[in-house]
């Protein structure tokens, strides 16, 4: 078998020594490091996994082989950017892909970094005009902190009891990339609002939606989004 | 805390010089032990530049790049490009609810920048949303929001903002500031909702914002597309925007200078009819093109001397600017002091002081009795025990020149 990239529902954004890409239907963001960047740009299905290794060792111009490959593999299937069903295990020529590549983890650095949204850090139209007094402090881990609200309220309900899409993922803070749904599951296209509710429904602040949007002068002219008050925070 | 001047000025010097190197050159840094490379990082998160830096080092040669600092910028890289990605959704969910409420929204800054400058959304850090709104439409817009789960409310960073402020019926707001922030629903970000591009003040020196609509543009992003101003209008707004703000980042200038680098993609005629009608604009401009020529070493064409003059007014505050970022790393920021170097017009410069002693009268009283100056102390020498009579003595110095000046100006205007 040939490895396959997925392409669709992918942007990618191309930098000097790496390849940012941001997953449209899963929302999520993957930054990738040179070598793996060209095993994905070079998995179409036709090239084995020898193929690859000579294409990262050409373009990249450091020696790389099979395991690099194998491993850049992995992470990307674990990334969700390999085509699903796309497997080189028995081209590998290896019992076990994840044996191998869990080889070279131990000693190796991650190829793939997923990063997904944080909360930003502070409100800084304007840079503040004290710098810090500290010394900065060294990377943190790869995974976000929760984005908790400052005043104390809840956080909305990642997922509406209702008329949300079944099929597709949502963000850490609820929203669905591929467009809110109505009460019935339709409407694939639509935009949800910014905590990822229904356009059609708004919700209050503490994520209720009893009467859907009002107009400034109070009317309203929609009516509520479900008959059950799709977007009520549980 | 002790003093960084020194080596803030140092990391400020290293971060220009690695903003003008071009790809396989050296930065030509000593071995991390013989520099305080920690100063330089948190410069480089001062002015928000971590980003850029991070990918700009990478197409450096790395020899003499400290691991640490390598690490330490590329998780800010990492930080900012979630960040960034995640205001986009944002950004282009929030745009087509108002949109589809028949609300009209420019994004103005931030991701929408960042795809059209840098081409991407990575290297640019971006901090918060910017929507330009119609004034009438303002109060639509404000409700809508708030009934979406955003709140009013002054940011972290400007706590000084007065609570009537946030408020979109408050007609002499409205009238004489131009945004309002919005918290998010989950309180993870802030959306700035502008009806003006500059405070009363500022306005003679930004483009116009009823204008801004006749020429905008869709700009598109990865999770869909949004409207903004059109190049021109942007550089413009980005040019008014770094100076009223006496660059205090320099993120904005390197906007700046990354549009000016593509200098072919602006059209030239319709920022000189822009500047024509609004010299304010045209003299903002003409500061932030002296700095990035200076500084970052931008190219400049030669039809943009001709569009946008050098004043004695801008050059001055050009070199004011250039002096405090060299000197201490970061400009103060005052907008009142860059306000009054770049206004030429007397009338103007006085109604703007009066209007801000008004505002804020302990400033003032600050200004008038507390802090006595030397020419206060040369103006008469007092024993330790009178020094309280300074306090005094400065207030009516003060009213003295300002009655010679008002004089003077009004025997100017009577000539």
């Amino acid at each position: 078998m040939k490895p396959l990239s997925r392409r669709s529902g992918i942007f990618a954004e191309n930098l000097p020594e790496e390849v940012v890409l941001y997953d449209k239907t899963r929302d999520k963001v993957h930054c990738l490091s040179k070598p793996a960047a060209i095993v994905w740009e070079s998995s179409d299905g036709s090239r084995t996994v020898d193929d690859l290794a000579r294409i990262v060792e050409a373009k990249s111009g450091t020696p790389a082989d099979r395991k690099l490959v194998l491993q850049a593999l992995e992470e990307l299937e674990e990334a969700g950017l390999m085509e699903i069903g796309s497997d080189m295990v028995s081209d590998a020529g290896l019992t076990s892909r994840r044996e191998a590549v869990g080889k070279i983890a131990m000693a190796g650095s991650a190829l793939v970094a997923t990063i997904v949204a944080a909360a930003p850090a502070a409100h800084a139209s304007v840079a503040p005009s004290d710098p810090p007094s500290d010394p900065p402090s060294l990377p943190v881990s790869q995974d976000p902190p929760d984005p908790k609200p400052p005043t104390g309220q809840d956080p909305p309900d990642p997922k509406p009891p209702t008329g949300h899409n079944p099929t597709g993922p949502t963000t850490p803070t609820g929203h669905n990339p591929t467009g809110p749904t109505t009460p019935t599951g339709h409407n694939p296209t639509g935009p949800t609002t910014p905590t990822g509710h229904n356009p059609t429904g708004p919700t209050t602040p503490s994520g209720h939606n009893p009467t859907g949007p009002t107009t400034p002068s109070g009317h309203n002219p929609t009516g509520p989004t479900t008959p059950t008050g799709g977007n009520k925070k549980h | 805390m002790p003093d960084l001047r020194g080596g803030r000025g140092d990391a400020i010097r290293r971060l220009l010089h690695l903003l003008v190197q071009r790809e396989g050159s050296d930065p030509g840094w000593p071995p991390a032990d013989a520099w305080d490379w920690r100063t330089f990082a948190e410069t480089c998160d001062t002015h928000q530049l971590a980003p850029f830096i991070h990918c700009r080092l990478q197409q450096l040669t790395k020899t003499a790049i400290p691991p640490e600092l390598s690490e330490y910028l590329r998780a800010r890289f990492h930080q900012s490009c979630a960040n960034n990605y995640r205001l986009a959704t944002q950004l282009v969910s929030l745009t087509s609810l108002l949109e589809s409420e028949g609300v009209s929204v420019l994004s103005f800054k931030g991701p929408s920048l960042a795809m059209a400058v840098y081409g991407g959304l990575s290297l640019r850090q971006c901090n918060d949303l910017d929507l330009v709104i119609r004034k009438d439409q303002l109060l639509q817009g404000a409700h809508l929001m708030k009934g979406w789960g955003f709140q009013a409310t002054p940011t972290p960073a400007r706590p000084q903002i007065r609570p009537y402020f946030c408020r979109p019926d408050n007609p002499r707001h409205v009238e004489r500031g131009k945004e309002i922030e919005f918290r998010s629903p989950d309180g993870t970000f802030y959306v700035d909702l502008h009806w003006q591009l500059g405070d009363r003040f500022w306005r003679c020196f930004a483009p116009d914002v009823e204008k801004l609509w006749d020429r905008a543009a869709r700009q598109d992003l990865p999770q869909g597309s949004v409207s903004t101003p059109c190049r021109e209008d942007l550089f413009l707004a980005l040019c008014a925007h770094g100076t009223r703000h006496r660059w205090l980042c320099l993120k904005w200038l390197l906007d700046v200078a990354e549009l000016l680098r593509k200098a072919g993609t602006l059209d030239w005629s319709r920022i000189e009819e822009m500047a024509r009608i609004r010299p304010g604009a045209g003299a903002a401009a003409n500061v932030a093109v002296i700095l990035a020529r200076d500084l970052l070493e931008v190219p400049i064409p030669p039809e943009l001397e001709r569009i946008l003059p050098a004043t004695g007014r801008t050059l001055t505050l050009a070199t004011a600017v250039r002096k405090e970022l060299l000197l201490r790393g970061q400009t103060s920021g005052d907008e009142h002091t860059t306000l009054l170097a770049l206004e030429g017009r007397s009338l103007a410069r006085w109604n703007y002081r009066t209007v801000r002693i008004l505002r804020y009268p302990e400033s003032l009283f600050r200004q008038i009795i507390i802090e006595v100056d030397p020419k206060d102390r040369g103006l008469i020498r007092l024993p330790q025990k009178f020094q309280f009579l300074y306090h005094v003595i400065r207030p009516v110095r003060l009213v003295v020149i300002y009655c010679l000046r008002v004089a003077r100006t009004l025997r100017r205007m009577a000539d």
